[in-house]
């Protein structure tokens, strides 16, 4: 009996310590899990649509049609758009009409009118974008 | 002795948050470039405040590097916990970035090719890259939204982190917040905050502090150059609470060839 | 110290509010077509053509500056002034979404280059064998100097696409310029932006096609009179003079000219402009021919395409600059289809006069300065030209490459 007196209220405490343990506990996966479930949220963004643009354009050999995120020539395979996102680091890639290539003015990589890496850290070639010849004009999908 | 160091830095701080907010008025987000070149022509001050808050952001990180190398001579580290001294030393980086996202947010020539390199930069990091740049910038997807909200929140956390421990100390003297806004003033009046038109050229430059990291791009792959070695110092920063010696050599091998590469992009 | 820093900052205040109330300031952003920022026409009106309206092109793509400030020692930092100009046109120009690699053809160009003139000139005096590699680029850029030389720099100098327009006073101040040289119209209002073109006045030509052949006077009935300004009539001199203080005297003008056709109706850009090649002389570099159009298919003896030549309801036409129609003769079945004439170049029986000019001698006086057209220096020995007379005459047929073609002194 005297025993109990003692270990009935020592459990009691014990239960009480390990309640308030568990509920901080609890409290702290709630939080946490809100703000777990709040930075999967932050991370995730809305994809724009894809960007169409049409184009009437006259295209001429050995002339570069330079668009705000896209370059649009004639190859001797026919019409080529490529993007102007330079394959290194995104940098917008620009035309160098004096050595007749594309130069990235970041990083200096350097691409044939074809998209070709020449050289530079790039290291790939430029990326080619969908193009669509229809009897109206062009029609550019920007990703 | 040199109390006004890490005063001003407080100082700077202050300025460059309040220029801030008064900018972030007529600023929009989703026209970056527009509103940063309505702010320097129609606003009326815009250029006054955009400069005031550019030069006060430029001498908060120049302070703080100076605050920094005075902590490290004195010794300062040993007499805090460990804990302690690398939530001070967070502080670097973070002004950094808040620097740096405020390049982005104007969208010029250097802000645009900068947050991109910054996106691809966060996604050549193993594991968490994606993830890191989803917080700080997707810039290609989102414009400058991401590095906008950095730009606010982190000066928020910065402020309030440091200024806490600064103020508990002693609070900032009206007096010395004058001084250091005659200062960044002065500045403002005499140079423009720079603002560089997009145009079809061969080469770009970064911000100044980041010429050495372009530099180096050129050379080694995107992580190396751009995420492991301009984390190295902060690293040090962190190890010289262990080993000062080590740490300190490092540092100062590493601030040398940073030099190096800086000179060498800026003189192209 | 701390009290003057506050003095110092309620200072700059005032100054700064000062400063304001001072500025103009633009009333919005101001956005080009394409959605650029050009904040140059919050001050600047100008309207340059229709193809560089100031709302598609704006300023700057041009004349440079910095297009986002208004504050003008900020915004005219790099400017230029003439966009044309061959040293900056690549980036003007020629930028990558306007005139791309034009100017880098331009400068190949026998008006850029001259090479012509400084090959013939070398040669004629001893100064090389074979074709001199020369250019006024190269000679802007080495500043290298020979006594053929030095009087291609004094008088020839000024007639090239590298000249710098309007640095010198008088009839120099129009010439060159690179691009401008041929594509500007001046504007009447005074201070308005002067007008770009296609449809280059026969005037722009004429300012260097003067001398030697003096193809663009002939062209307009203007024969170079002696330098006398002889008949008088009224009391006064009876010849009308030209900017340079030539003499000038009317005579029947060309067919094409009567007809309201200009230079570049028939020198198409390919001849004009190039192609990027370098020509040492004009006649490499020529391929317009009279038969491209009379008779034949509109295509010029390197195969390009002559726009103004058409083909309406079966008959051949020429379009001319001003959208005129001409019909086009073709040449005569009998006169020039004839086996007797296979070796007769058309000008040989339709260039029934060229301006010839007798006794040309040139004279160096040693010890006068004369100026040095390329490096805009005064440099010693002053070079003068004369001539015994000028002859407005029947010219002299030769023989060359297989034709007979009319000769004229230059």
């Amino acid at each position: 009996m005297t025993r109990n007196i003692y270990v009935i209220p020592l459990t009691i405490m014990i239960i009480k310590k390990q309640r308030r343990w568990f509920i901080k506990a609890l409290t702290g996966i709630w939080l946490g899990g809100l703000g777990a479930v709040g930075l999967i949220t932050a991370f995730s963004y809305l994809p724009r649509p894809p960007k169409k643009i049409f184009l009437k354009v006259k295209l001429v050999p050995n002339k570069v049609i330079v668009g705000p995120e896209y370059f649009l020539l004639l190859s001797a395979h026919g019409p080529i758009a490529l993007s102007r996102t330079c394959p290194h680091l995104g940098c917008t890639v620009n035309y160098d009409p004096e050595e007749n290539i594309f130069i990235c003015p970041c990083h200096q990589s350097r691409f044939t009118l074809l998209g070709r890496y020449i050289s530079g850290p790039a290291h790939k070639d430029l990326k080619p974008l969908k193009l669509k010849h229809t009897d109206a004009g062009f029609v550019l999908e920007i990703a | 002795m040199t109390k006004w160091l890490s005063w001003g830095v407080t100082a700077t701080l202050l300025i460059a948050t309040l220029s801030g907010i008064i900018i972030s008025y007529p600023y929009h987000e989703e026209h970056p470039l527009i509103s940063t070149v309505g702010i320097e022509t129609v606003v009326p001050f815009g250029d006054f405040f955009r400069a005031l808050h550019y030069f006060s952001g430029q001498l908060t990180l120049l302070l703080l590097w100076m605050h920094t190398v005075e902590a490290l001579i004195k010794r300062r580290a040993q007499s805090r916990p460990w804990w302690s001294w690398s939530i001070l030393i967070l502080s670097l980086p973070a002004i950094l970035f808040i620097l740096f996202t405020g390049y982005v947010i104007r969208d010029d020539e250097t802000g645009f090719s900068a947050g991109r390199i910054a996106e691809h930069l966060a996604l050549s990091i193993p594991w968490v890259g994606k993830y890191m740049n989803h917080l700080f910038f997707l810039v290609s997807q989102d414009g400058v939204h991401r590095p906008w909200l950095i730009h606010v929140y982190l000066t928020g956390l910065v402020l309030g982190g440091t200024g806490l421990w600064h103020f508990r100390l002693r609070l900032l003297s009206l007096l010395d917040l004058g001084c250091w806004a005659t200062i960044c003033t002065a500045l403002s009046l005499v140079w423009p905050a720079s603002l560089v038109a997009p145009q079809e050229t061969t080469l770009v430059k970064g911000p100044w502090f980041f010429l050495g990291v372009q530099e180096l791009l050129r050379y080694l792959p995107p992580f190396w150059a751009g995420i492991a070695y301009p984390s190295l110092p902060v690293v040090c920063l962190f190890g010289y609470y262990w080993r000062p010696r080590l740490a300190t050599l490092s540092l100062l091998l590493w601030a040398l060839s940073y030099g190096i590469f800086l000179l060498m992009g800026a003189c192209r | 110290m701390k009290k003057g820093f506050i003095i110092l900052g309620i200072c700059l205040l005032i100054f700064v509010v000062w400063r304001e109330t001072q500025r103009k300031r633009a009333p919005h952003v101001f956005l080009t077509t394409s959605g650029r920022i050009e904040m140059c026409l919050a001050c600047h009106q100008e309207r340059p053509s229709k193809p560089h309206a100031r709302e598609v092109v704006g300023c700057s793509p041009c004349h440079n500056g910095q297009p986002l400030r208004i504050d003008k020692s900020l915004a005219h930092k790099n400017l230029i002034f003439n966009a044309g100009d061959l040293h900056v046109a690549d980036s003007s120009c020629g930028q990558p979404a306007c005139h791309p690699r034009r100017p880098e053809w331009v400068k190949k160009s026998l008006m850029a280059t001259n090479r012509g003139i400084i090959d013939t000139l070398r040669r004629y005096w001893g100064e090389a064998n074979k074709p001199c590699p020369d250019t006024v680029e190269s000679l802007l850029k080495s500043g290298k100097n020979s006594l053929a030389l030095d009087y291609f720099r004094k008088l020839c100098g000024s007639c090239h696409l590298w000249f710098p327009r309007g640095k010198y006073q008088g009839f120099l101040a129009q010439k060159g310029g690179g691009c401008v040289a041929c594509h500007l119209v001046p504007n009447k209002k005074p201070k308005g932006h002067p007008f770009l073109t296609l449809n280059i006045p026969i005037r722009n030509c004429a300012r260097c096609h003067n001398r030697s052949g003096r193809i663009a006077l002939t062209y307009q009935g203007l024969y170079e009179a002696e330098g006398y300004g002889t008949p008088y009539l009224h009391g006064d001199f009876g010849a009308d003079t030209l900017l340079d203080g030539r003499f000038v005297q009317h005579i029947p003008p060309d067919i094409h000219f009567k007809k309201g056709l200009v230079c570049v109706d028939c020198h198409i850009k390919e001849e004009t402009m190039g192609t990027g090649k370098s020509y040492v002389h004009m006649v490499q570099s020529l391929e317009v021919q009279c038969t491209s159009c009379h008779g034949g298919t509109g295509h010029t003896s390197k195969g390009h395409i002559i726009p103004g030549f058409k083909k309406e309801k079966g008959r051949s036409v020429f379009i001319d600059h001003h959208q005129k129609v001409h019909p086009l003769k073709p040449p005569l079945p009998i006169a020039c289809r004839h086996p007797v004439h296979k070796n007769l170049s058309c000008q040989a029986c339709h260039n029934r006069h060229v301006p010839q000019c007798f006794g040309c001698h040139i004279r160096r006086v040693a010890n006068e300065k004369q100026l040095d057209k390329l490096s805009g220096k005064e440099t010693p020995g002053a070079w003068e030209e004369f001539r015994s007379y000028m002859r407005y005459k029947t010219p002299t047929l030769g023989w060359y490459k297989n034709k007979i073609v009319i000769l004229v002194p230059g």
